[in-house]
């Protein structure tokens, strides 16, 4: 057995050998093919399949809160919900919270911004992952807000500490407190939900049980995440019902924290539909896509095979009429189509290994898991299955084909010229006609997101982002903040516009203005009261995007002021502070009227009643495809916080400025962090790199599937012109002239694709559904892109068969006449 | 069927030449020759004296490496290939020794190919074919395709096809090769009654029974015309 399996391979490595050229397009293209699938199997494996990495991931599970008279989701969790999880529901067997939190580090280097949580002491333990370096943290490890101790990421202590393995019981300062640095955790460790932009890298104890009022008793302070683990005898679905019981409980006990028109409501997922959930769709479309390629590949590689075994048929008619059986003669061309799927899988895993990294960095910055990307046994299993699947899938047909000879047949297929091989020319047909249609579904869905991008960078974002630097800066608040450098309002005040007073004496820096929070990055949502409008149980209270900015923000950022005046430069703080609310939110509250003079009263603030002064342009606040919602400034003379940024407009490239505004900002205090230091127009393209990731990666397949149904019909064509050289002959006998051929050849040609255009449309606008979630100001069924890329793939089919049939022109007949 | 043009073809001076890598193979030299409209010739020779390619030069298939040809009182031996396909689907019909139907059109698309080539209208196309068929007697197999037919019967529709659009000249390329001795004399039959409708025409042929049928014989060795005779024919 073993020796006739090697027999086979002999042979068929002999007979590769001897027809280099077809060997060569074949692994190439079946490279191609199982390259692409490889690669976006291995971001699959590493996003939607592989477990995560904690102890016993599937009993781990994400608890957040809806608010369904809001229409709001995943809203964070306030203490006494922690505690009221941990004790109140049979299911759970532990909760650990989270208070993500963006820190300053300083001590040991450059003062820089990171990525931090408070998290309860068993956070670790209840994911199951040890510090690799030092130990856990321990219940008496919680002190204050935040306590004195801190584990680091395996990152940070090799950017920070060279990992010196000695920096326990080392000292940092965070927010200007010490801390003492008592492990590190191992590398590939990731907190579960955080963003591939800005790892989680430190992590310290907070107290839950800290009787301090406003931190831990108040019901609507929702800013922790909370990971539970569900008990081993129980499940996410049994621990959701317990949560409905609860939900009505607390909103009994507690109806002004839970007012009935908030529609409060705990929910549980399990953690990995709550890291991944979002990204699912997007990835199973890029699967389905690549899988179409290779179906492609595989159509066109049958193509090559069914073409050479017409030149073998004598030779298998041979070996049959000499006793050769049917079940052998596959046997061995089976073995040469697995041969090549294999040589095409080596070389696939090698695109794949570039594919992996570059999609690793490409969608590194929004796609949870990133990192994880890799090639690993369960993608390198993945592979070799394709290459048998692809290796019988496309040698199984044309085997059967070339193993049914007739040696009679084969001597009449050659007597009668022109209808000879007539089956196989159909089965070569249908192929192209099937990778055609494949085609278009790739183009139209490619072509879908194309334009749903292109309307998305369209949008006016109601700002001028060109010519705009942005950055940020997060003042410190230490544990005992009434002893920070930034505790009162004026304190922050006079920093910031200290700090812009430095920008603004820089060369090359024109306007500059603050505000709380840029465009794009996020929401901000207050609760307010309109003067003389008390607000209704049953009706949710009214909220809109809050922005507390400079009053020359408008000018900087380009926003146009529709009505009434800007902000005061000197804002009243005594009482008679105003406000500039947005276009949106004026038709909203105040329709058919002008809401001028107009007061109103930011929910649970001590600020004072705020008077409308003017209407201001909408602007894309919370993201490019979501309608503007109602917004409001006010002045952060007013009141300002610990976050702030900052717009510089320069006539020269932004990035430019750079340096010397963090220098800038560094003369008015050296220990404070300046980061996300980048272009307006890159904070626009963050806010669309989920739609750019699945946008180009649906372009590229939909390229290779249009290169590879080029070859695919110009291989048939060209063949199927070789075939029919005889056929031409008698036609120009008969008087064809060259535009008869030529009509001939592509009109064969074009009938296939034609046939291929028609059942691709179908299939195109019955799959271009599962799309719909991901497009933007263009509909699943849009005729102009379907019309598009049906002529795209038109074009590019013609010019595959002009060259064949241009070659078919130049025949001549008397040698054609003579071919038979 | 034929102009009165006198004579109908004429070439003067007539060569060959095919040039390989090394070889340069002189297929034809010097070749006069006149065919008469309504003359009904033979060319025979030896394997290799030349038949087929006189034969392709006549039919516009190829050019002359050297001489004149005039078809019809037209001068053609300088056409473009181009040209040569006009002249080809106006002029002259091609009947070959393997028959050359297209076995993916039925009978009637077979017929109607060269009409269509060269431009006739749907309903000229229509009458031409089915007066063709006629002619030959396999109008009841209009639909069908050419493996549906016997070898007979095929090279029957191969004249029908050479035919139907009445041209100037009737090439015929061993019409007899690849059919049993009855089928054989029943084409060449048929040829010869074409013939007596007016129709000019000229076969390649080694076969010596056939040359009675024919009014002209001329005799090729080594590219080289060495006998051109009238021939006594046959009565059918």
């Amino acid at each position: 057995m073993m020796d006739a399996f090697r027999r086979d391979i002999r042979f068929a490595i002999r007979g590769l050998t001897r027809s280099p050229a077809f060997t060569l397009v074949a692994v190439l293209t079946l490279a191609i093919g199982i390259g692409a699938n490889t690669a976006i199997f291995s971001v699959v494996n590493a996003v939607l399949l592989k477990p995560l990495a904690y102890a016993d991931p599937e009993r781990l599970i994400s608890l957040r809160a809806r608010l369904t008279g809001d229409n709001a989701g995943g809203v964070a969790s306030s203490a006494p919900e922690y505690h009221d999880y941990r004790r109140q529901v049979p299911g759970i067997e532990d909760v650990a919270a989270v208070w993500p939190i963006n820190i300053n580090l300083t001590g040991h280097g450059e003062p820089e911004r990171i990525q931090a949580a408070g998290v309860t002491s068993n956070y670790f333990s209840l994911l199951g992952v040890p510090p690799a370096l030092g130990r856990d943290f321990t219940p008496e490890d919680d002190g204050g807000r935040i306590g004195y101790v801190a584990l680091i990421s395996h990152d940070l202590w090799q950017r920070r500490f060279g990992g010196d393995r000695s920096v326990i019981g080392k000292t940092v300062r965070l927010d200007d407190d010490p801390m003492t640095i008592i492990g590190v955790m191992p590398r590939g460790f990731r907190h579960p939900v955080e963003s591939g932009a800005s790892p989680m890298e430190l992590w310290a104890p907070v107290d839950l049980d800290n009787p301090d009022p406003n931190f831990v008793n108040d019901r609507r302070a929702q800013f922790f995440d909370l990971i539970g683990r569900v008990k081993s005898q129980s499940s996410v679905e049994r621990v959701q019902g317990e949560l409905a019981g609860l939900t009505a409980r607390l909103s009994r006990q507690y109806p002004e924290a839970y007012p009935p028109n908030l529609g409060w409501r705990a929910e549980a997922v399990s953690l990995a539909e709550r890291v991944v959930g979002d990204v699912r769709p997007a990835l199973l479309v890029l699967l389905g896509a690549v899988g179409f390629v290779l179906l492609i590949a595989c159509a066109n590689v049958a193509n090559l095979l069914l073409a050479r075994a017409t030149t073998r048929d004598r030779e298998i008619a041979i070996r049959t009429a000499l006793g050769g059986s049917r079940g052998r003669l596959i046997r061995q061309l089976l073995t040469e189509s697995l041969l090549l799927a294999s040589i095409g899988g080596v070389l696939g895993l090698l695109i794949a290994l570039w594919g992996t990294s570059a999609l690793s960095q490409l969608a590194g910055l929004y796609l949870p898991r990133a990192r994880e990307i890799g090639i690993d046994p369960v993608v390198l299993g993945f592979t070799a299955l394709l290459v048998l699947l692809t290796g019988v899938g496309f040698g199984l047909i044309p085997a059967l084909q070339a193993s049914r000879p007739d040696l009679q047949s084969v001597l009449k297929d050659a007597g009668r010229g022109a209808s000879a091989g007539s089956h196989r020319a159909r089965v070569r047909g249908a192929l192209v006609v099937a990778e055609v249609a494949v085609a278009l579904v790739l183009l139209a869905g490619a072509g879908l997101l194309l334009r749903s991008f292109e309307r998305l960078l369209a949008v006016e974002p109601g700002f001028n982002p060109e010519n705009l630097l942005t950055l940020q800066v997060w003042l410190p608040w230490p544990n005992q903040p009434e002893k920070g450098r930034y505790f009162t309002h004026d304190q922050r005040l006079a920093f910031y516009e200290r700090a812009a007073e430095a920008v603004r004496r820089m060369p090359g820096a024109g306007g500059v203005a603050l505000t709380s929070r840029l465009p794009l990055r996020g929401r901000n949502d207050a609760r307010f009261a309109i003067e003389g409008r008390p607000a209704r149980s049953d009706e949710p209270p009214p909220t809109a995007e809050i922005r507390f900015v400079s009053p020359n923000y408008f000018e900087t950022m380009e926003i146009p002021l529709l009505q009434g005046t800007g902000l005061p430069p000197v804002a009243d703080r005594k009482g008679n502070a105003t406000t500039v609310i947005n276009q949106t939110m004026a038709e909203e509250y105040w329709p058919g009227e002008s809401p001028i003079g107009r007061r109103l009263k930011l929910e649970d603030s001590d600020q004072p009643w705020l008077t409308v002064v003017g209407i201001a342009g909408d602007v894309r606040q919370v993201g490019l495809e979501q309608p503007a919602r109602e917004e409001m400034y006010v002045s952060h003379q007013v009141w300002s916080g610990q976050q702030m940024a900052m717009v510089v407009r320069t006539p020269d490239r932004p990035e430019e400025l750079s340096a010397a505004v963090t220098k800038a900002i560094h003369s008015v205090d050296p220990e404070q962090p300046v980061f996300s230091v980048v272009p307006m127009e890159q904070v626009i393209a963050e806010a669309s790199a989920e739609r750019r990731f699945s946008m180009l990666l649906l372009v590229l397949f939909a390229a290779i599937a249009l290169i590879l149904s080029a070859i695919g019909i110009y291989g048939v064509m060209a063949y199927t012109t070789t075939q029919r050289l005889h056929e031409i002959g008698i036609r120009m006998a008969l008087g064809a002239g060259a535009q008869d051929v030529m009509g001939l050849v592509v009109g064969q040609g074009m009938r296939l694709v034609g046939l291929g255009l028609a059942i691709g449309l179908l299939g195109a606008w019955g799959l271009s559904r599962v799309l719909t979630s991901q497009l933007y100001g263009v509909s699943a069924g849009d005729p102009a892109t379907y019309a598009g890329v049906a002529v795209l793939l038109g074009l590019v089919a013609l010019s595959a068969s002009y060259l064949p049939a241009l070659r078919a022109t130049r025949v001549d007949p008397v040698i054609a006449l003579r071919s038979e | 069927m034929a102009l009165a043009i006198d004579p109908l073809i004429r070439l003067n001076g007539i060569s060959k030449v095919f040039h390989t890598e090394e070889v340069e193979t002189h297929a034809l030299s010097a070749i006069d020759l006149e065919i008469r409209a309504g003359e009904y010739l033979a060319i025979s020779g030896p394997s290799g004296c030349g038949k087929t390619t006189l034969l392709s030069l006549l039919g516009l298939l190829d050019s002359p490496s050297e001489g004149s040809y005039v078809l019809a009182g037209e001068p053609v031996s300088g056409l473009s290939q181009a040209q040569r396909a006009r002249v080809r689907s106006r002029a002259i019909g091609f009947i070959f020794q393997a028959f050359n139907l297209i076995g993916d059109l039925t009978v009637y698309q077979n017929i109607e190919l060269p009409l269509k080539y060269r431009g006739m209208v749907p309903e000229e196309r229509r009458s031409a074919v089915h007066g063709a068929l006629d002619q030959v007697g396999l109008l009841h197999r209009i639909n069908h395709y050419p493996a549906q037919l016997s070898g007979g019967q095929q090279q029957r529709v191969a004249v029908a096809r050479a035919v139907a659009g009445r041209p100037l000249v009737v090439l015929a390329d061993e019409p007899t090769g690849n059919l049993d001795s009855a089928n054989g004399a029943q084409v060449m039959e048929l040829l010869a009654e074409l013939n007596r409708g007016g129709a000019t025409i000229c076969i390649v042929t080694h076969d010596p029974r056939y040359l009675d049928r024919v009014q002209r014989a001329v005799y090729l060795h080594d590219g080289r015309l060495v006998s051109d005779q009238p021939r006594d024919r046959e009565v059918a």
